[in-house]
């Protein structure tokens, strides 16, 4: 499957010289070159790499095994000069911001402190509404991870990573992490969730007991691709300890 | 590219190089055919070489090419040919990295003329604005949403996001991006040539 972690991994030369033939092999057995795809996902790692979004161990990765040809670090060049002229230069639009400030400027001092109070009352009002949407999830699907090592494997088998399929048919992904330690006490841990790109977003855990750590994770951050959960173990001192190793898994 | 006709098919000195052994290999009965298996295995190969990032990549899918056609004159037993290619074309990028030569190209030399990497982003820079403005105001607005990231959030968060309003996939966005980008580099390319 031509996923942006497999491309990535192959850029980075993080794949064995087996599966990067067999990557390689795959390109040229579709009938047209998948340029496409393969050009996203190395502008994204590009872009991620420019951003200094990049884990340490993938930046040097880049710079050690990508950047190896003028043709390449021409592309980085592009992609930074990209990032200024689009992510600046584009027309600005006013904003809602910009509406208020102009309205606010045209009120007279009176209607100003109704207004004051309009929206503190409309801010109630919303902040009411967003926490009714953002209530916790009714329904979960359910999935059981094993720590690997972060080259993917498991026990040093390479056990096949698992998969989940789109749609989930719930509000939310719950996970059960099996325990790569016993916990010290009043430890406690929270779980980060990573793609291809990096760091997506740091959970709290749901429950822990003496052979699994559980975490939630609402659907919406599901997309088709490779992902991988970290462990951060918070100690009681209030010390954080990252845990080596990742939660792996698939989704398509 | 070598003289592709079909002639050069049923021409018995000309059938001894490497170009029509591997043509006939292609297809033997049929030399339209051929042709065009030629040509898609041609772009094939230059996609490729771009993607591993080799300067000259038409130049090189010839070669690789060149090569097949030639292990197909020795007697080299092909079961398959997309298979074999790959391997000639994996060897001919270890070779020129191997053998690193300078680029030639007249953006290559553009870039030369600067002492850093920071004035040569502030030259492309210069280069890309004019480009950029050249765009549709919706394709302008397109990249400069797509790549505006809200500090803090999660880029896929708001890829997802924007796909949405805009009602397309995520992929179906990556790819309006990624043919823009392409588009404002061969612009920049263009540019520098007068530089």
């Amino acid at each position: 499957m031509m996923t942006d972690e497999r491309i990535t991994a192959y850029l980075l030369n993080e794949l064995t010289e087996r599966e990067a033939e067999e990557f390689e092999e795959q390109c040229f057995a579709q009938p047209e070159w998948p340029a496409t795809e393969l050009e996203s996902a190395e502008d994204d790692l590009i872009e991620a790499y420019v951003r200094n979004e990049l884990t340490p161990e993938r930046r040097q990765r880049f710079e050690e095994h990508y950047l190896t040809t003028v043709a390449r670090k021409d592309r980085v060049l592009l992609a930074e000069s990209f990032l200024c002229v689009a992510c600046s230069a584009a027309s600005r639009k006013v904003t809602w911001i910009d509406r208020l400030k102009t309205f606010w400027s045209a009120q007279a001092a009176i209607p100003k402190y109704a207004t004051v109070a309009l929206v503190l009352v409309l801010g109630v009002v919303l902040l009411i509404w967003s926490m009714s949407r953002q209530s916790a999830p009714r329904t979960f699907a359910n999935l059981s991870l094993t720590i690997a090592s972060d080259n993917r494997t498991l026990n040093n088998s390479t056990a096949p990573t698992p998969k989940l399929t789109l749609p989930l048919g719930a509000d939310a992904l719950r996970v059960s992490l099996k325990r790569p330690e016993p916990a010290p006490e009043g430890s406690t841990y929270s779980v980060q969730l990573e793609n291809v790109m990096g760091p997506l977003k740091t959970f709290e855990i749901e429950s822990q007991d003496a052979d699994y750590i559980k975490v939630v994770i609402p659907a919406d951050y599901l997309t088709p691709g490779q992902y991988a959960l970290k462990l951060l173990r918070i100690n009681k001192d209030g010390t954080k300890q990252p845990i080596n190793g990742s939660y792996f898994f698939d989704v398509q | 590219m070598p003289n592709n006709s079909s002639d050069n098919l049923k021409d018995p000195e000309v059938n001894t190089s490497p170009f029509t052994a591997l043509l006939n290999f292609l297809c033997p009965d049929d030399p339209d055919e051929a042709n065009r298996m030629y040509l898609r295995l041609q772009q094939k190969l230059a996609d490729y070489f771009r993607f591993k990032g080799m300067s000259d990549p038409e130049n090189d899918a010839e070669d690789a090419l060149e090569r097949a056609g030639k292990k197909i004159l020795e007697g080299v037993p092909i079961p398959d040919i997309d298979r074999f290619c790959t391997g000639i074309a994996r060897n001919i990028v270890l070779e020129r990295l191997r053998n690193q030569r300078r680029e030639e190209s007249a953006f290559r030399q553009f870039l030369e003329n600067s002492q850093d990497d920071n004035s040569v982003v502030d030259k492309i820079v210069n280069l890309m604005k004019p480009c950029f403005e050249k765009l549709p105001e919706e394709d302008r607005d397109l990249l400069h949403s797509y790549c505006k990231v809200p500090p803090g959030a999660p880029r896929a968060e708001h890829r997802l996001q924007l796909a949405e309003k805009l009602k397309l996939s995520i992929s179906a966005l990556r790819i309006r991006v990624t043919r823009l980008r392409r588009a404002l580099e061969r612009c920049v390319k263009l540019l520098s040539k007068n530089q």
